[in-house]
């Protein structure tokens, strides 16, 4: 029988499963965290390996030496920034094995070997205080020579793994140690293997420190443009001796990087309308003298002749980026020296902006309540329809407003508007009624610059989304005669949240024309009107934006009766009060026919007159039928307009209180509310 | 009797949801009002056309108009002419349900029209 064969992949065959072994030994890494434990650092070290095999098939011996000096498991070579050559060392390797067959032996083994050995992982249980040792040897080549016919054959390339499982830790984690020697019976023998190891942990006299300027309150802030770089964070590196002694080591470079940098489209989730595909990185580093940049300024090398200190520059190009950063400084003597955030010891990774976990700075969620980066929970006065259709990471990077950069509020529900630049001021008043008004702030966007014709208010994004949020778009135009204003909707003619709500168009001319109406109207009946023609634009931009975030009228008045007879001899009996409240008893008595006559408790007069959702313009008069059969008809006086959204249904200023007839009460005049309540109608998602 | 037929059949089409409305404005390039101006929607399928006026605020509007693919053309004197293609007409049937004549579930549409570039 011959020796068992070589594998011509001897490294990947040791390799994974001492790995995985180890990997499962340190199960208790916290998953978020990269493999680096306790043994991390640079070892220096020997680890002989002989075993020997007493058989009646034939005697064997392995005999494995393999040195490291200031090497980095492999293990954790991403982790400290080391270089690919890290882990290697130097070994030596020899087998040698005879076959024998009833007592003859008919062939002999040899095969021997310098080269590299690789240290794959040293790492530390220190809840149960033990460690793990796992080491590959150096390969081997040899010869199979056959004393039947005199054959010679290859043997080799051979490798094997060296693991040290779980011994147990001493006082010094500096130094690991010992001796094992196992026997194990493989049936035809014995074989006997015997490890002895010998590490110590290179005490590193240099450190890196990464400390960035104005760290805690740093955020990123888009330029203008998806070129242009806005706020800026700057980085200073810093080498110096450990433990407070002096450094007596240079850099020859800084490197540093940018990892899991976000991509997110554009520069805000509204602007540009058309952002660049693919998108670049959201942060990027600045360049700078004897720099070396690459991968889309994500990695940069800073050369330096014997320079202990470095300055680096980090510019944002968008308002919810974000990366990780890692610097390492190589010494003048080649060694690597991965940075520490801050201070000695401080993480390797540099949350840019400082994170938590979060795609969002800490300093925001902080200074507003600590969201989660999908939340969209915002709440407004009297109003259970939570949320404005943004999550807090879409709030946090912001917008483009009026060709400002804004980031908005994850507790304040806010809704946009857009319309053409030049319209803002017009309409500015009836915007600040509704604010006012819902406990929603308007986020202002320029039409076709800043939202686009499918009026979407979050349209860039490629996370942190969880709704197709639009803005309400509003245009002043011309309308047929006597309309004021109308909301336009895609399902059907009635109140929808913005997102079904195409356009509001408000109708200025007619505003001013229904106004000089209204004011001869009243001059020529001895009046004063109770507003003025601005509260009346105001009220009806914060009206029909009402009918754009879902709410609906105090009542329905689309077919209201037009003028009404009492007739001579009391058949049936009415009792009519002209505007002062004084009785009118002249009989027959006639409302004129374009006078509008609104029943009480249901129509769009009713309810809190301070609505701005209440009409105060659409009843002349209210009917209400008694239940001993008599009719009241009440002309309705001058009516303030409403500048708030009720939060009831019940009727105030004139529809407050009740009058009693034959002994029954009823409310006066337009009395309560059919829908009312407006405030908590409201809804933008 | 025949009168009634017709009305009759016209209930039926509304009522079997296959009408809409539009609703907009005719202005200049300064935001003008343009009375008079003509809008005229061509059906891209059939190539039959329905013209509406606007008034004196430029407002015009296709109370009931067949849902589907349009050309719009818009005349006015002393404009060039304005022409969209493949405009959508998809709203549901205008809703009786209207609380008021101020929210409605028509497609808006404005449409600007240019005055001609003078010779050189």
């Amino acid at each position: 029988m011959l020796p068992s064969s070589p594998s011509g992949n001897r490294i990947t065959v040791h390799f994974l499963p001492v790995i995985c072994l180890l990997l499962f030994y340190s199960y208790k890494i916290p998953v978020h965290k990269h493999f680096q434990n306790g043994g991390s650092g640079r070892w220096t070290g020997t680890v002989t390996y002989k075993e020997s095999m007493t058989s009646l098939l034939g005697p064997s011996e392995r005999t494995i030496t393999a040195s490291f000096a200031n090497a980095i498991p492999f293990c954790y070579i991403d982790e400290l920034g080391g270089q690919a050559s890290d882990d290697k060392g130097v070994g030596s390797h020899t087998y040698h094995a005879e076959s024998i067959i009833e007592g003859k032996k008919f062939a002999i083994t040899d095969c021997s070997g310098n080269g590299q050995a690789q240290l794959l992982a040293i790492t530390f249980n220190e809840d149960e205080g033990m460690y793990s040792i796992g080491v590959n040897s150096n390969e081997c080549n040899g010869k199979i020579v056959s004393l039947v016919d005199a054959t010679v054959q290859d043997y080799g390339p051979d490798s094997k793994g060296v693991d040290i499982f779980k011994q147990t830790l001493g006082p010094d984690h500096n130094v690991l140690d010992g001796t094992k020697i196992e026997k194990r019976d493989m049936g035809v023998g014995t074989l006997v293997m015997t490890t002895t190891w010998h590490f110590v942990r290179v005490q590193d006299d240099v450190e890196l420190i990464i400390t960035p300027v104005d760290y805690d309150k740093w955020l990123p802030k888009p330029g203008i443009d998806e070129m242009s770089a806005g706020s800026e964070i700057s980085i200073n590196l810093k080498l110096q001796g450990k433990h407070g002694k002096p450094l007596n080591q240079k850099a020859r470079s800084f490197e540093l990087r940018l990892s899991a940098t976000s991509r997110e489209p554009g520069i805000t989730i509204n602007y540009p309308l058309k952002p660049m595909n693919p998108p670049l990185p959201d942060l990027r580093f600045v360049t700078q003298p004897n720099s070396n940049m690459a991968e889309e300024f994500q990695f940069m090398t800073v050369n330096c002749t014997g320079c202990t200190t470095a300055n680096v520059k980090v510019d944002a190009f968008d308002g919810g980026g974000y990366s990780t950063l890692t610097a390492v400084a190589v010494l003048a003597d080649g060694r690597r020296v991965t940075g520490n955030l801050l201070v000695s010891g401080g993480s390797a990774e540099t949350s840019l902006p400082k994170r938590n976990g979060s795609m969002i700075a800490q300093s925001w969620l902080d200074a507003n309540g600590k969201p989660g980066d999908y939340d969209d929970n915002e709440t407004s006065k009297d109003n259970k329809n939570n949320g404005d259709g943004l999550t807090a990471y879409e709030e946090y990077r912001g917008v483009m407003s009026e060709g400002v950069y804004k980031r908005l509020d994850p507790r304040k529900k806010e809704l946009g508007v857009t319309m053409q630049k030049t319209l803002f001021n017009e309409f500015s008043e009836g915007l600040n009624w509704f604010e006012t008004a819902s406990d929603i702030k308007i986020v202002r966007f320029n039409y076709l610059v800043e939202i686009g014709m499918d009026r979407r208010f979050n349209r860039n994004y490629s996370q942190g989304h969880s709704y197709d949020q639009d803005a309400l778009r509003l245009n002043k135009v011309g309308l047929p005669n006597n309309v004021a204003g109308k909301a336009f909707t895609t399902l059907s003619a009635t109140p929808d949240i913005p997102s079904n709500t195409t356009i509001i168009v408000i109708s200025t001319d007619n505003i001013k024309q229904n106004y000089q109406n209204w004011t001869g109207w009243a001059q020529s009946n001895g009046l004063q009107l109770r507003w003025t023609e601005r509260e009346y634009l105001a009220q009806t931009i914060a009206h029909e934006m009402g009918h754009g975030v879902k709410v609906w009228h105090h009542g329905d008045d689309a077919n209201v009766p037009q003028g009404e007879t009492a007739p001579q001899g009391g058949n049936p009996v009415y009792h009519i009060f002209d505007r002062n409240g004084i009785e009118i008893k002249d009989r027959p008595y006639t409302i004129p026919g374009n006078d509008r006559v609104c029943p009480c408790n249901t129509s769009q007069a009713g309810g809190d007159l301070s609505c701005v959702m209440a009409y105060i313009d659409v009843c002349d008069w209210v009917r209400i039928s008694y239940a001993d059969g008599s009719i009241g008809l009440f002309q309705s006086p001058l009516l303030a307009i409403g500048k708030n959204f009720c939060s009831g249904k019940d009727g105030t200023g004139v529809n407050a209180g009740t009058h009693t007839v034959s002994g029954v009460a009823y409310n006066n005049y337009f009395g309560k509310a059919a829908n009312g309540a407006c405030i908590g109608q409201i809804t933008l998602k | 009797m025949r009168r009634h037929i017709f009305l009759l059949m016209i209930l039926l089409v509304i009522s079997s949801g296959c009408f809409s409305q539009i609703e907009g404005n005719v202005i200049d390039t300064s935001g003008k009002a343009i009375p008079g101006a003509l809008i005229i929607a061509i059906d891209s399928v059939k190539n039959t056309a329905d013209t509406v006026k606007s008034d004196k605020s430029g407002y015009f509007a296709y109370k009931i108009l067949k849902r589907g693919n349009y050309k719009i053309v818009v005349i006015a004197a002393g404009f060039e002419k304005n022409i969209q293609e493949n405009f959508m007409v998809t709203n549901e049937t205008p809703d009786n349900k209207a609380t008021s004549s101020d929210i409605s579930n028509a497609t808006w549409l404005d449409i600007k029209l240019r005055r001609p570039k003078l010779s050189q």
